[in-house]
């Protein structure tokens, strides 16, 4: 796949992997940095925290795939899954008993040596499995503090890989639906309109599933770029980017006014709590990522490569895995 | 309790994330992926193994049913259970038990059966091991001495086990890469009771009984013992580092570095074996650096990345060295260090490098897995033959505390590996032998001799309890054994000969010399591996701890001694001499008896035993001067190390132990009766080239 970095017709940056979050793609205003005076206090710098992380990983992640913008998506994803083995072994030396860890791994491995050295003996074999397991168990416990510890940086990593690698923007011509969710559900009394759409084509008019309070469009791209589309709710509109072009990179699906969906899906800015608007959500299509002509979903590929990666380099690292 | 209270929060918050997961949250990266792959793994294997294992187990149970199905249906016992406590003395068990201090051989005895066991000619360990392993007298397992003469260059060598390094190289640029492995020759010859016993079926665990290097392949596992190399080839070099420019920096068994100290900083080091890669051989070396003071502890050690607290006058653990031989070959081995002095002189002792048992460089055990087995379980262990550094207590290396600590590490690894075999082996034999009873009364003899030479100079106050509690440690080690025999088990608690005072050197050569039987150059200098001997002139000659060779045309390279009736005159001639050797300034005659092995051996190796042993009265043993080659002044010397016990002495003089929790049939034991015993024991015909028997009743 090839990234192409065109210029739309709206006159936005072309489409690649550089971020576009925290002050761009706001509510009514284009720039809501901070949330409304109605949030608590403690969300409210939760949220600006978030942004702010958001946007330094994006950032960040932008930076380290650029180089890769020309190549196949595989070669960034096994890049960043090198990195993130040595450093995961690195951080899993730092903060593990590692004595411990090598004592019981060692215990381990001796009871299947001796499973070994006296097979003739059923019973022998069986209690020296029972041991076997019961230090499995030991050791598993000594992972869950390093386990812990590494969840907050791999969280916000595998975020980020889950923002280039899971979904592809959409090609010319291809069509998507467009679901915006708002707050109130029941009868939606509102007038709710998609605006400002240049470079993509309204194929439907809004179909609204009342109960869900919920209204879906169905949409053509026309041009590649990145594009804003307005959601128009009376009279408060909330912007929704749409990524149009043949490469890969960051891919927002979702903006939402779910702090929960901040931390997931940190591609764009929240919406506004004020905002009547709960989520848009643009369907897009997964990225094919292959090896040697084998599709596999990119966390399969990272899995294996970042601990294959590990287990390599425990050793100059000296750390017990 | 904090800590506790730690653990459960984060377990419940582990908790907490696995109930409520989302798609990003399956996998949360190498932290979590590391374990699951692992312990995933691990189960998976565990658990195609215990499948395989109960798939197998009927097939194997028939085949075994099969092949031993005569032993096993003749079996009298599930289990039998030998403990050697080498050279646990009688008369010294016999006091202590009168005084009531060896609860459980006392109760041992009265269970089955107590009394004295006749130890081999000469009573020295390899001997009289060999003879207890293989049920033969020397003529027939060729074990005749710690050290045999090459009848090339009358030089000692090892006589139990010879390394020969692979023929075949392949030469490039200033590395030759051995083509194949070093070939490890078994010297001791006739087959073992384990290995007679596995050929019918039974399994056994053998610990660390001496002469089994290299390890011989059998139904059972094993760690070898005596003659077990270090890393360097040698039977044990410690090294010494000292910055006391008034120390002496020759040693016998060891090594002393000099090294000085530089801003709180000594920086030497390890001295390894040759580089086996190398045309021209070199040593390999691994640089150190001692800090002291640092992070708390008394100094540290720092071997390359990792860093060693040293705690004055304590041990480390063991610690991993990795010898480095270019072409990415790596030399693993292990030693512990102990900190003797910090001001004013810094002064480290280190063990000698032990061979690695989790990656032996030479094969330890059979199989090669099982010493791994007993490194990944209970931790590293000793694997020098002979493990405990005597020689370093000899040279005032060590001090008498030192030598205990490191003798009882390895004395609590030694039980461990017992007692993990008795669990293991529910069916069939398991020998373990103990060389704590050995060495500390080799070095501690003195303690019960007010007048013994070797007091001069040396504490004799702190350790006169040694002994006495060394007997009672066995004793409670005993009770402990005792708790794992029922009535299908035979346990027999066994020593393979006494001990005795060795006040007292006797250098044979010196006497030979004196005699006319050796010939020396010009005069004797007291150099060291015969140098001064003339061959040409020589007729007898000694070597080892009692043995006496003659000079014999055809047999020896320089021999001019006809064998047949010359060779005979002259063994007489010798023998009637001996037997009048009087130590002049004691008034007392050294030599109890003097034995012609032609009568006393049989066997196939006779012919290559020495051809005369001297059996020492007790106080006598062969001098410190004889066993290297000396010809000195004197033929008698004092003995003044702090080896001052001894058994190689006339054997009648230190007989063994020997104990069972049941009755036997005669009351004249022999080393030689307890392999045959053990396979009567199992049903298994004793074969008839056995010297020993049955002690059961038939």
């Amino acid at each position: 796949m090839q990234i192409r970095r065109r210029k739309s017709k709206s006159g936005l940056k072309a489409w690649g992997t550089f971020p576009r979050v925290g002050v761009r793609g706001g509510g009514r205003s284009q720039t809501p940095t901070t949330p409304s005076d109605s949030h608590p206090t403690f969300e409210r710098v939760v949220t600006t925290l978030m942004k702010l992380v958001n946007w330094f990983l994006t950032s960040l992640f932008g930076l380290l795939f650029w180089p890769f913008q020309g190549l196949d998506p595989v070669w960034a994803l096994v890049f960043v899954s090198f990195l993130c083995g040595l450093l995961m072994v690195w951080v899993f030396g730092k903060v593990s008993n590692q004595e411990a860890i090598r004592r019981v791994k060692n215990k381990i491995r001796g009871n299947l040596l001796g499973v070994r050295l006296y097979q003739h003996d059923v019973r022998i074999v069986l209690r020296l499995q029972g041991r076997i397991l019961r230090d499995t168990l030991t050791y598993m416990n000594y992972s869950i503090i390093p386990m812990l510890v590494l969840i907050v940086p791999l969280l916000l990593i595998i975020v980020q890989l889950n923002l280039h690698f899971s979904l592809r923007p959409l090609e010319p011509g291809e069509s998507a639906v467009l679901k915006a969710r708002l707050i109130q559900t029941g009868v939606l009394q509102e007038n709710i309109s998609l605006e400002n759409l240049s470079g993509v084509k309204v194929e439907t008019p809004g179909v609204r599933i009342d109960s869900e309070g919920e209204v879906a469009w169905r949409i053509r791209a026309r041009q590649p770029g990145r594009h804003l589309l307005t959601v128009k709710v009376g009279e408060q509109t909330v912007e929704k980017e749409l990524y149009v072009g043949d490469g890969w990179g960051a891919v927002s699906a979702l903006r939402s006014n779910s702090l929960l969906d901040l931390l997931l899906y940190p591609g764009e800015a929240p919406i506004d709590a004020s905002e009547k608007v709960k989520s848009i959500t643009v369907q897009y299509r997964p990225l094919p990522i292959s090896i040697w002509g084998w599709n596999v979903h990119w966390m399969v590929l990272f899995f294996v490569l970042s601990i294959l990666v590990a287990f390599i380099f425990k050793g100059a690292f000296g750390v017990e895995l | 309790m904090r800590q506790r209270k730690f653990l459960i929060t984060t377990f419940l918050c582990f908790i907490g994330l696995l109930l409520f997961p989302s798609t990003v949250e399956a996998y949360i990266g190498p932290g979590a992926g590391i374990a699951f792959v692992s312990s995933f793994f691990i189960v998976l294997i565990t658990l195609f193994l215990a499948f395989l294992t109960l798939l197998t187990w009927p097939f194997r149970w028939a085949l075994q049913t099969i092949r031993g199905r005569r032993a096993l249906r003749k079996s009298r016992v599930r289990r039998v259970i030998i403990v050697g406590l080498d050279g646990q003395d009688p008369e010294l068990t016999d006091q202590f038990m009168a005084q009531g201090l060896l609860p459980n051989f006392t109760r041992l005895c009265q269970l089955g059966t107590y009394s004295r066991l006749q130890t081999s000619l000469p009573a020295e360990s390899p001997v009289a091991w060999s003879s207890f392993q293989t049920g033969c007298n020397p003529g027939r397992h060729k074990v005749f001495d710690f050290l045999v003469p090459n009848r090339k260059s009358y030089l000692p060598e090892l006589c139990s086990a010879r390394i020969e390094s692979p023929t075949r190289n392949l030469s490039i640029g200033r590395y030759r890469i051995p083509l194949g492995k070093p070939a490890i020759l078994f010297e001791r010859k006739s087959r073992s009771f384990w290995r007679i016993l596995g050929d019918h079926g039974v399994f056994s665990t053998i610990l660390r009984v001496p002469i089994t290097f290299p390890p011989e392949k059998f139904k059972g596992v094993l760690l070898s013992a005596m003659s077990v190399p270090d890393l360097k080839g040698t039977q044990g070099t410690f090294s010494y580092y000292s910055s006391d420019p008034g120390e002496r920096n020759k040693f016998t068994g060891g090594v002393q570095v000099p090294v000085e100290v530089s801003n709180g900083v000594v920086r030497s080091f390890i001295s390894g074996p040759e580089n086996p890669l190398l045309k021209n051989a070199e040593e390999m070396r691994i640089a150190f650096s001692a800090h002291m003071g640092e992070n708390g502890a008394d100094a540290e050690l720092n071997i390359g990345k990792k860093r060693h607290p040293l705690k004055l006058q304590e041990y480390t653990p063991w610690v991993s060295l990795e010898f480095r031989a270019g072409l990415g070959m790596k030399i693993r081995g292990m030693c512990r260090f102990y900190l003797k002095e910090i001001s004013p002189h810094f002064k480290l002792y280190m063990t000698p490098i032990n061979i690695d048992p989790e990656k032996p460089a030479l094969p330890i055990s059979h199989p090669t897995t099982y010493s791994m087995y007993l490194a990944k379980t209970q931790g590293e262990f000793c694997t020098l033959g002979l493990a405990e550094d005597t020689w370093a207590l000899n040279e005032r290396v060590l001090d008498e505390e030192a030598f205990l600590k490191q003798t009882y590490l390895i004395h609590e690894e030694r039980e461990r590996m017992l007692f993990d075999a008795i669990e293991k082996t529910r069916r069939g034999a398991v020998v373990c032998v103990f060389d704590i009873t050995d060495r500390l009364q080799h070095m501690f003899w003195r303690y019960l001799e007010q007048d013994h030479p070797a007091n001069a100079g040396k504490d004799v106050e702190n350790h006169r309890r040694e002994i006495q509690n060394l007997y009672q440690n066995m004793d409670d080690l005993v009770g402990r054994v005792l708790n794992y025999v029922d009535d299908e088990t035979v346990l027999i608690v066994m020593s393979d000969h006494g001990f005795k005072s060795f006040k007292r050197g006797v250098n044979l050569n010196t006497w030979l010399y004196q005699n006319g039987y050796l010939a020396v150059k010009d005069k004797p200098t007291g150099a060291e591996w015969f140098q001064d001997v003339d061959w040409s002139k020589t007729r007898a000659y000694a070597v080892g701890l009692g043995g006496m060779y003659l000079n014999l045309a055809g047999r020896e390279a320089k021999g001019i001694v006809a064998p047949g009736e010359e060779e005979r005159t002259l063994k007489q001639e010798i023998i009637a001499e001996l037997r009048k050797l009087q130590d002049e300034q004691r008034e007392t005659s050294a030599v109890g008896e003097v034995y012609d092995t032609r009568e006393s051996y049989e066997g196939p190796y006779v012919s290559e035993a020495p051809d005369l042993i001297v059996g020492f009265n007790v106080g006598y043993r062969t001098s410190w001067t004889c066993a290297t080659g000396a010809i000195t002044e004197e033929v008698f010397e004092d003995n003044v190390k702090s080896w001052s016990g001894d058994h190689c002495m006339n054997p009648p003089d230190v007989p063994g132990i020997f104990f069972c929790n049941r009755k036997i049939a005669t009351d004249k034991v022999s080393i030689m009766d307890i392999g045959p015993t053990a396979l009567d024991l199992f049903g298994v015909p004793v074969p008839a080239y056995c010297d020993g028997k049955s002690l059961l009743p038939s």
